[in-house]
């Protein structure tokens, strides 16, 4: 086991640096450099410009301007906004709440809704149960973000009333529980969508091919209840590839919460994101991308590690 | 009759799948005294594990028992309740099946499943429980048993793996004992070491045994009575004896012949020329006439009828007047 998890972090640390490396050559290739700004200065001189120029290093080979991104990065130094000039990195950790808020109870909830629905329609394949929740499931998968965004907040936002417009709280500059789950239940739905389509597949597939297996026979012929059989025997060979399907979605699942944090106005990195790629804040834009980049490359060592725990074929290799 | 275990009378089983249904078993009888070996004995294909799962009632959502009766312990299994069913299986009647790669479940440890399907049937307490498991590892012949509890199905070697799933299937003292292909699987000198298992335990326990195979060499020193299935009938039913010293159905001497004997030097094993006719496309005269060196006219066009010739049954043209 513990073999497994420190290979897996090997693995990790040469794709860091192969995503740093494409996030400083992508960002240099974009149009503009951190000079512009003193241009809109009327009275600069030539002079003061080079000036700059050196004190910014940017006279340096473009190898050596890497480096001293990549080495400040590596002390948590992601550069200054040119929009607030504040540290990228506290901008981050800033809205990073917001987000992980958003997406946690987006994956929470479309794990609870889906993983049944897929298990029951597993159960009774080809059954008006099974057709409706594939009905769901493709419905689920087709529906763009931020459509379900306008059609839920046409209706609970503006026919109903019931729900809020957008936002985390409201302008009173009271924070409550209630209020935050008030806030979060319209965003949360809509990033849940595609998640709880592409899961319900998943799971009734996975379900299927596991309920087909000889172990389950051995199991059945033991004289165990059916239920008992699904619950104990084929779940939890049918969560291993779930768990992978979880793990894949997390980059679709940070792409919709940039979508969906935008549409409801949620202070999170999404919002930030798009915010920045406006104003060509590359600092900041980078620095979400470093950030969001290394959460997925953790994300996919934790998916295997609970995909170890699971499978001890995995975990004996 | 008291001492009839099983009786199947006039089985019929079928699977329809959306363009065609195909008859797996027909009329299939036979029966099984209390502590007794039946050998079942046929080609791949011929109905023997669609036999045994329909004993189970475990025949899957395509398949569907058309006709006939199973009587076990002289009630009708097949009028019984899903939930009557659970308290047989395992219980009364267990099954050994060929698969040991794939008949575990590879995340749950040995030990788990065993207790597993020891407390399916008993109320006990998981110490009792755990040493009546790592007993039962003891008695089908696993080394350093309690050390195997903890191992994954993937850790032990396939002849280990079959020795679990015999220890399972009998956890519960069952009094009817399927063994379906327990040796296919595996490579030959494991084989040799299972069927001993297999002997030692019809001398050691009172259960009834349905040994399946498709080599009558298995079941030679084993069986009772045995059965010859081809192509979903019985051909020859008849005490082992009889089977081995005459064998009367055409079909049984070939099969005979192709066992492999040591007291002969045979360079070249016979073996049985042709293949088995498939379900979807039954001869309408007798099954086997195809491969028969028997083969006469009437056996092209009229299915010969199960015939008793002294105490066995065969069926085949030439033992009917
Ligand atoms: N689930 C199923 N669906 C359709 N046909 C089946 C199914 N199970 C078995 N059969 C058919 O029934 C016949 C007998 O199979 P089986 O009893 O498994 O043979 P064997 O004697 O080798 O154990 C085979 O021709 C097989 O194709
Ligand atoms: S009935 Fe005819 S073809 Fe069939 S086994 Fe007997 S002799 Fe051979
Ligand atoms: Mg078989």
């Amino acid at each position: 086991m513990g073999k497994y998890v420190i290979k897996r972090l090997l693995i990790a640390i040469p794709t860091f640096f192969g995503i740093t490396v494409l996030v400083y050559i992508v960002s240099s290739l974009a149009p503009g450099s951190p000079l512009d700004l003193l241009l809109q200065d009327p009275f600069i001189t030539a002079a003061e410009i080079e000036r700059k120029r050196i004190e910014y290093g940017l006279d340096q080979h473009v190898i050596i301007q890497y480096i001293r991104w990549l080495g400040e990065l590596l002390q948590g130094n992601l550069g200054f906004s040119y929009r607030t000039h504040l540290p990228v990195w506290g901008m981050i950790v800033e809205r990073l709440g917001p987000t992980l808020v958003l997406t946690f109870s987006a994956t929470i909830f479309s794990v609870l809704v889906a993983v049944p629905l897929g298990i029951m329609a597993a159960y009774k394949p080809y059954s008006l149960w099974d057709y409706a929740s594939s009905g769901l499931s493709f419905i689920g998968s087709a529906t763009p973000n931020f459509f379900a965004g306008l059609i839920l907040i046409y209706f609970f936002a503006v026919r109903l009333n019931i729900l809020p417009i957008g936002g985390m709280y409201d302008t009173s500059g009271i924070r409550t529980l209630p209020m935050l789950v008030k806030h979060l239940i319209l965003p949360a739905a809509v990033l849940s969508i595609q998640q709880v389509g592409r899961l319900i597949r998943q799971t009734r597939g996975s379900m299927l091919e596991v309920l087909s297996e000889d172990y389950i026979r051995t199991a059945r012929a033991t004289g165990l209840r059916e239920n008992l059989v699904l619950v104990r025997h084929a779940l939890r060979n049918a969560l291993i590839p779930i768990v992978t399907e979880l793990g894949l979605m997390i980059p679709f699942l940070i792409g919709g919460a940039v979508v969906t944090e935008q549409i409801f106005g949620w202070p999170g990195l999404g919002s930030l994101m798009v915010l920045s790629i406006t104003q060509r804040d590359y600092p900041v834009i980078m620095g979400i991308t470093v950030f969001v980049a290394v959460a997925v490359l953790i994300g996919n060592i934790v998916t295997d590690l609970i995909y170890s725990a699971i499978d001890p074929r995995i975990r004996n290799r | 009759m008291a001492n009839t275990l099983l009786e199947v009378n006039n089985l019929q089983v079928q699977f329809s799948t959306i363009d065609s249904t195909v008859t797996a078993v027909d009329g299939v009888s036979f029966s099984v005294n209390k502590g007794e070996t039946l050998g079942v004995v046929g080609e791949s294909g011929c109905g023997k594990s669609v036999t045994s799962m329909a004993i189970l009632r475990l025949l899957g959502k395509t398949g569907k028992i058309t006709q006939g009766e199973i009587l076990f312990e002289g009630q009708d299994i097949l009028k019984k309740s899903e939930s009557d069913m659970c308290q047989i299986r395992g219980k009364e009647i267990a099954m050994i099946f060929q698969d040991s790669m794939t008949g575990l479940n590879p995340v749950m440890t040995i030990g788990k499943q065993l207790i597993g399907t020891i407390t399916v049937h008993e109320k006990m307490n998981k110490k009792t429980a755990e040493k009546k498991a790592i007993d039962m590892l003891k008695k089908v012949g696993i080394p350093s048993p309690e050390q195997r509890m903890n191992e994954y199905p993937h850790q032990l070697s396939g002849g280990m793996r079959q020795r679990v799933m015999i220890a399972m299937a009998l956890s519960c003292n069952p009094s009817l004992l399927i063994a379906d292909e327990p040796t296919t699987a595996l490579d030959v000198t494991i084989q040799a070491q299972i069927i001993e298992l297999m002997k030692d335990l019809k001398k050691t326990s009172e259960a009834a045994i349905i040994i399946i195979t498709h080599d009558l060499g298995v079941v030679a020193e084993m069986a009772d009575r045995i059965m010859v299935m081809y192509s979903g009938q019985v051909v020859e039913y008849a005490d082992a004896r009889s089977i081995f010293i005459n064998p009367l159905h055409p079909y049984t001497r070939g099969l005979l012949s192709s066992i492999p004997r040591l007291d002969k030097d045979v360079d070249v094993l016979y073996a049985i020329k042709g293949s088995v006719p498939s379900l979807q496309n039954v001869p309408k005269g007798c099954r086997f006439c195809e491969r028969c060196q028997d083969a006469m006219e009437i056996c092209k066009n009229k299915p010969p009828v199960l015939c008793t010739v002294g105490d066995c049954s065969v069926r085949c043209w030439k033992y009917t007047k």
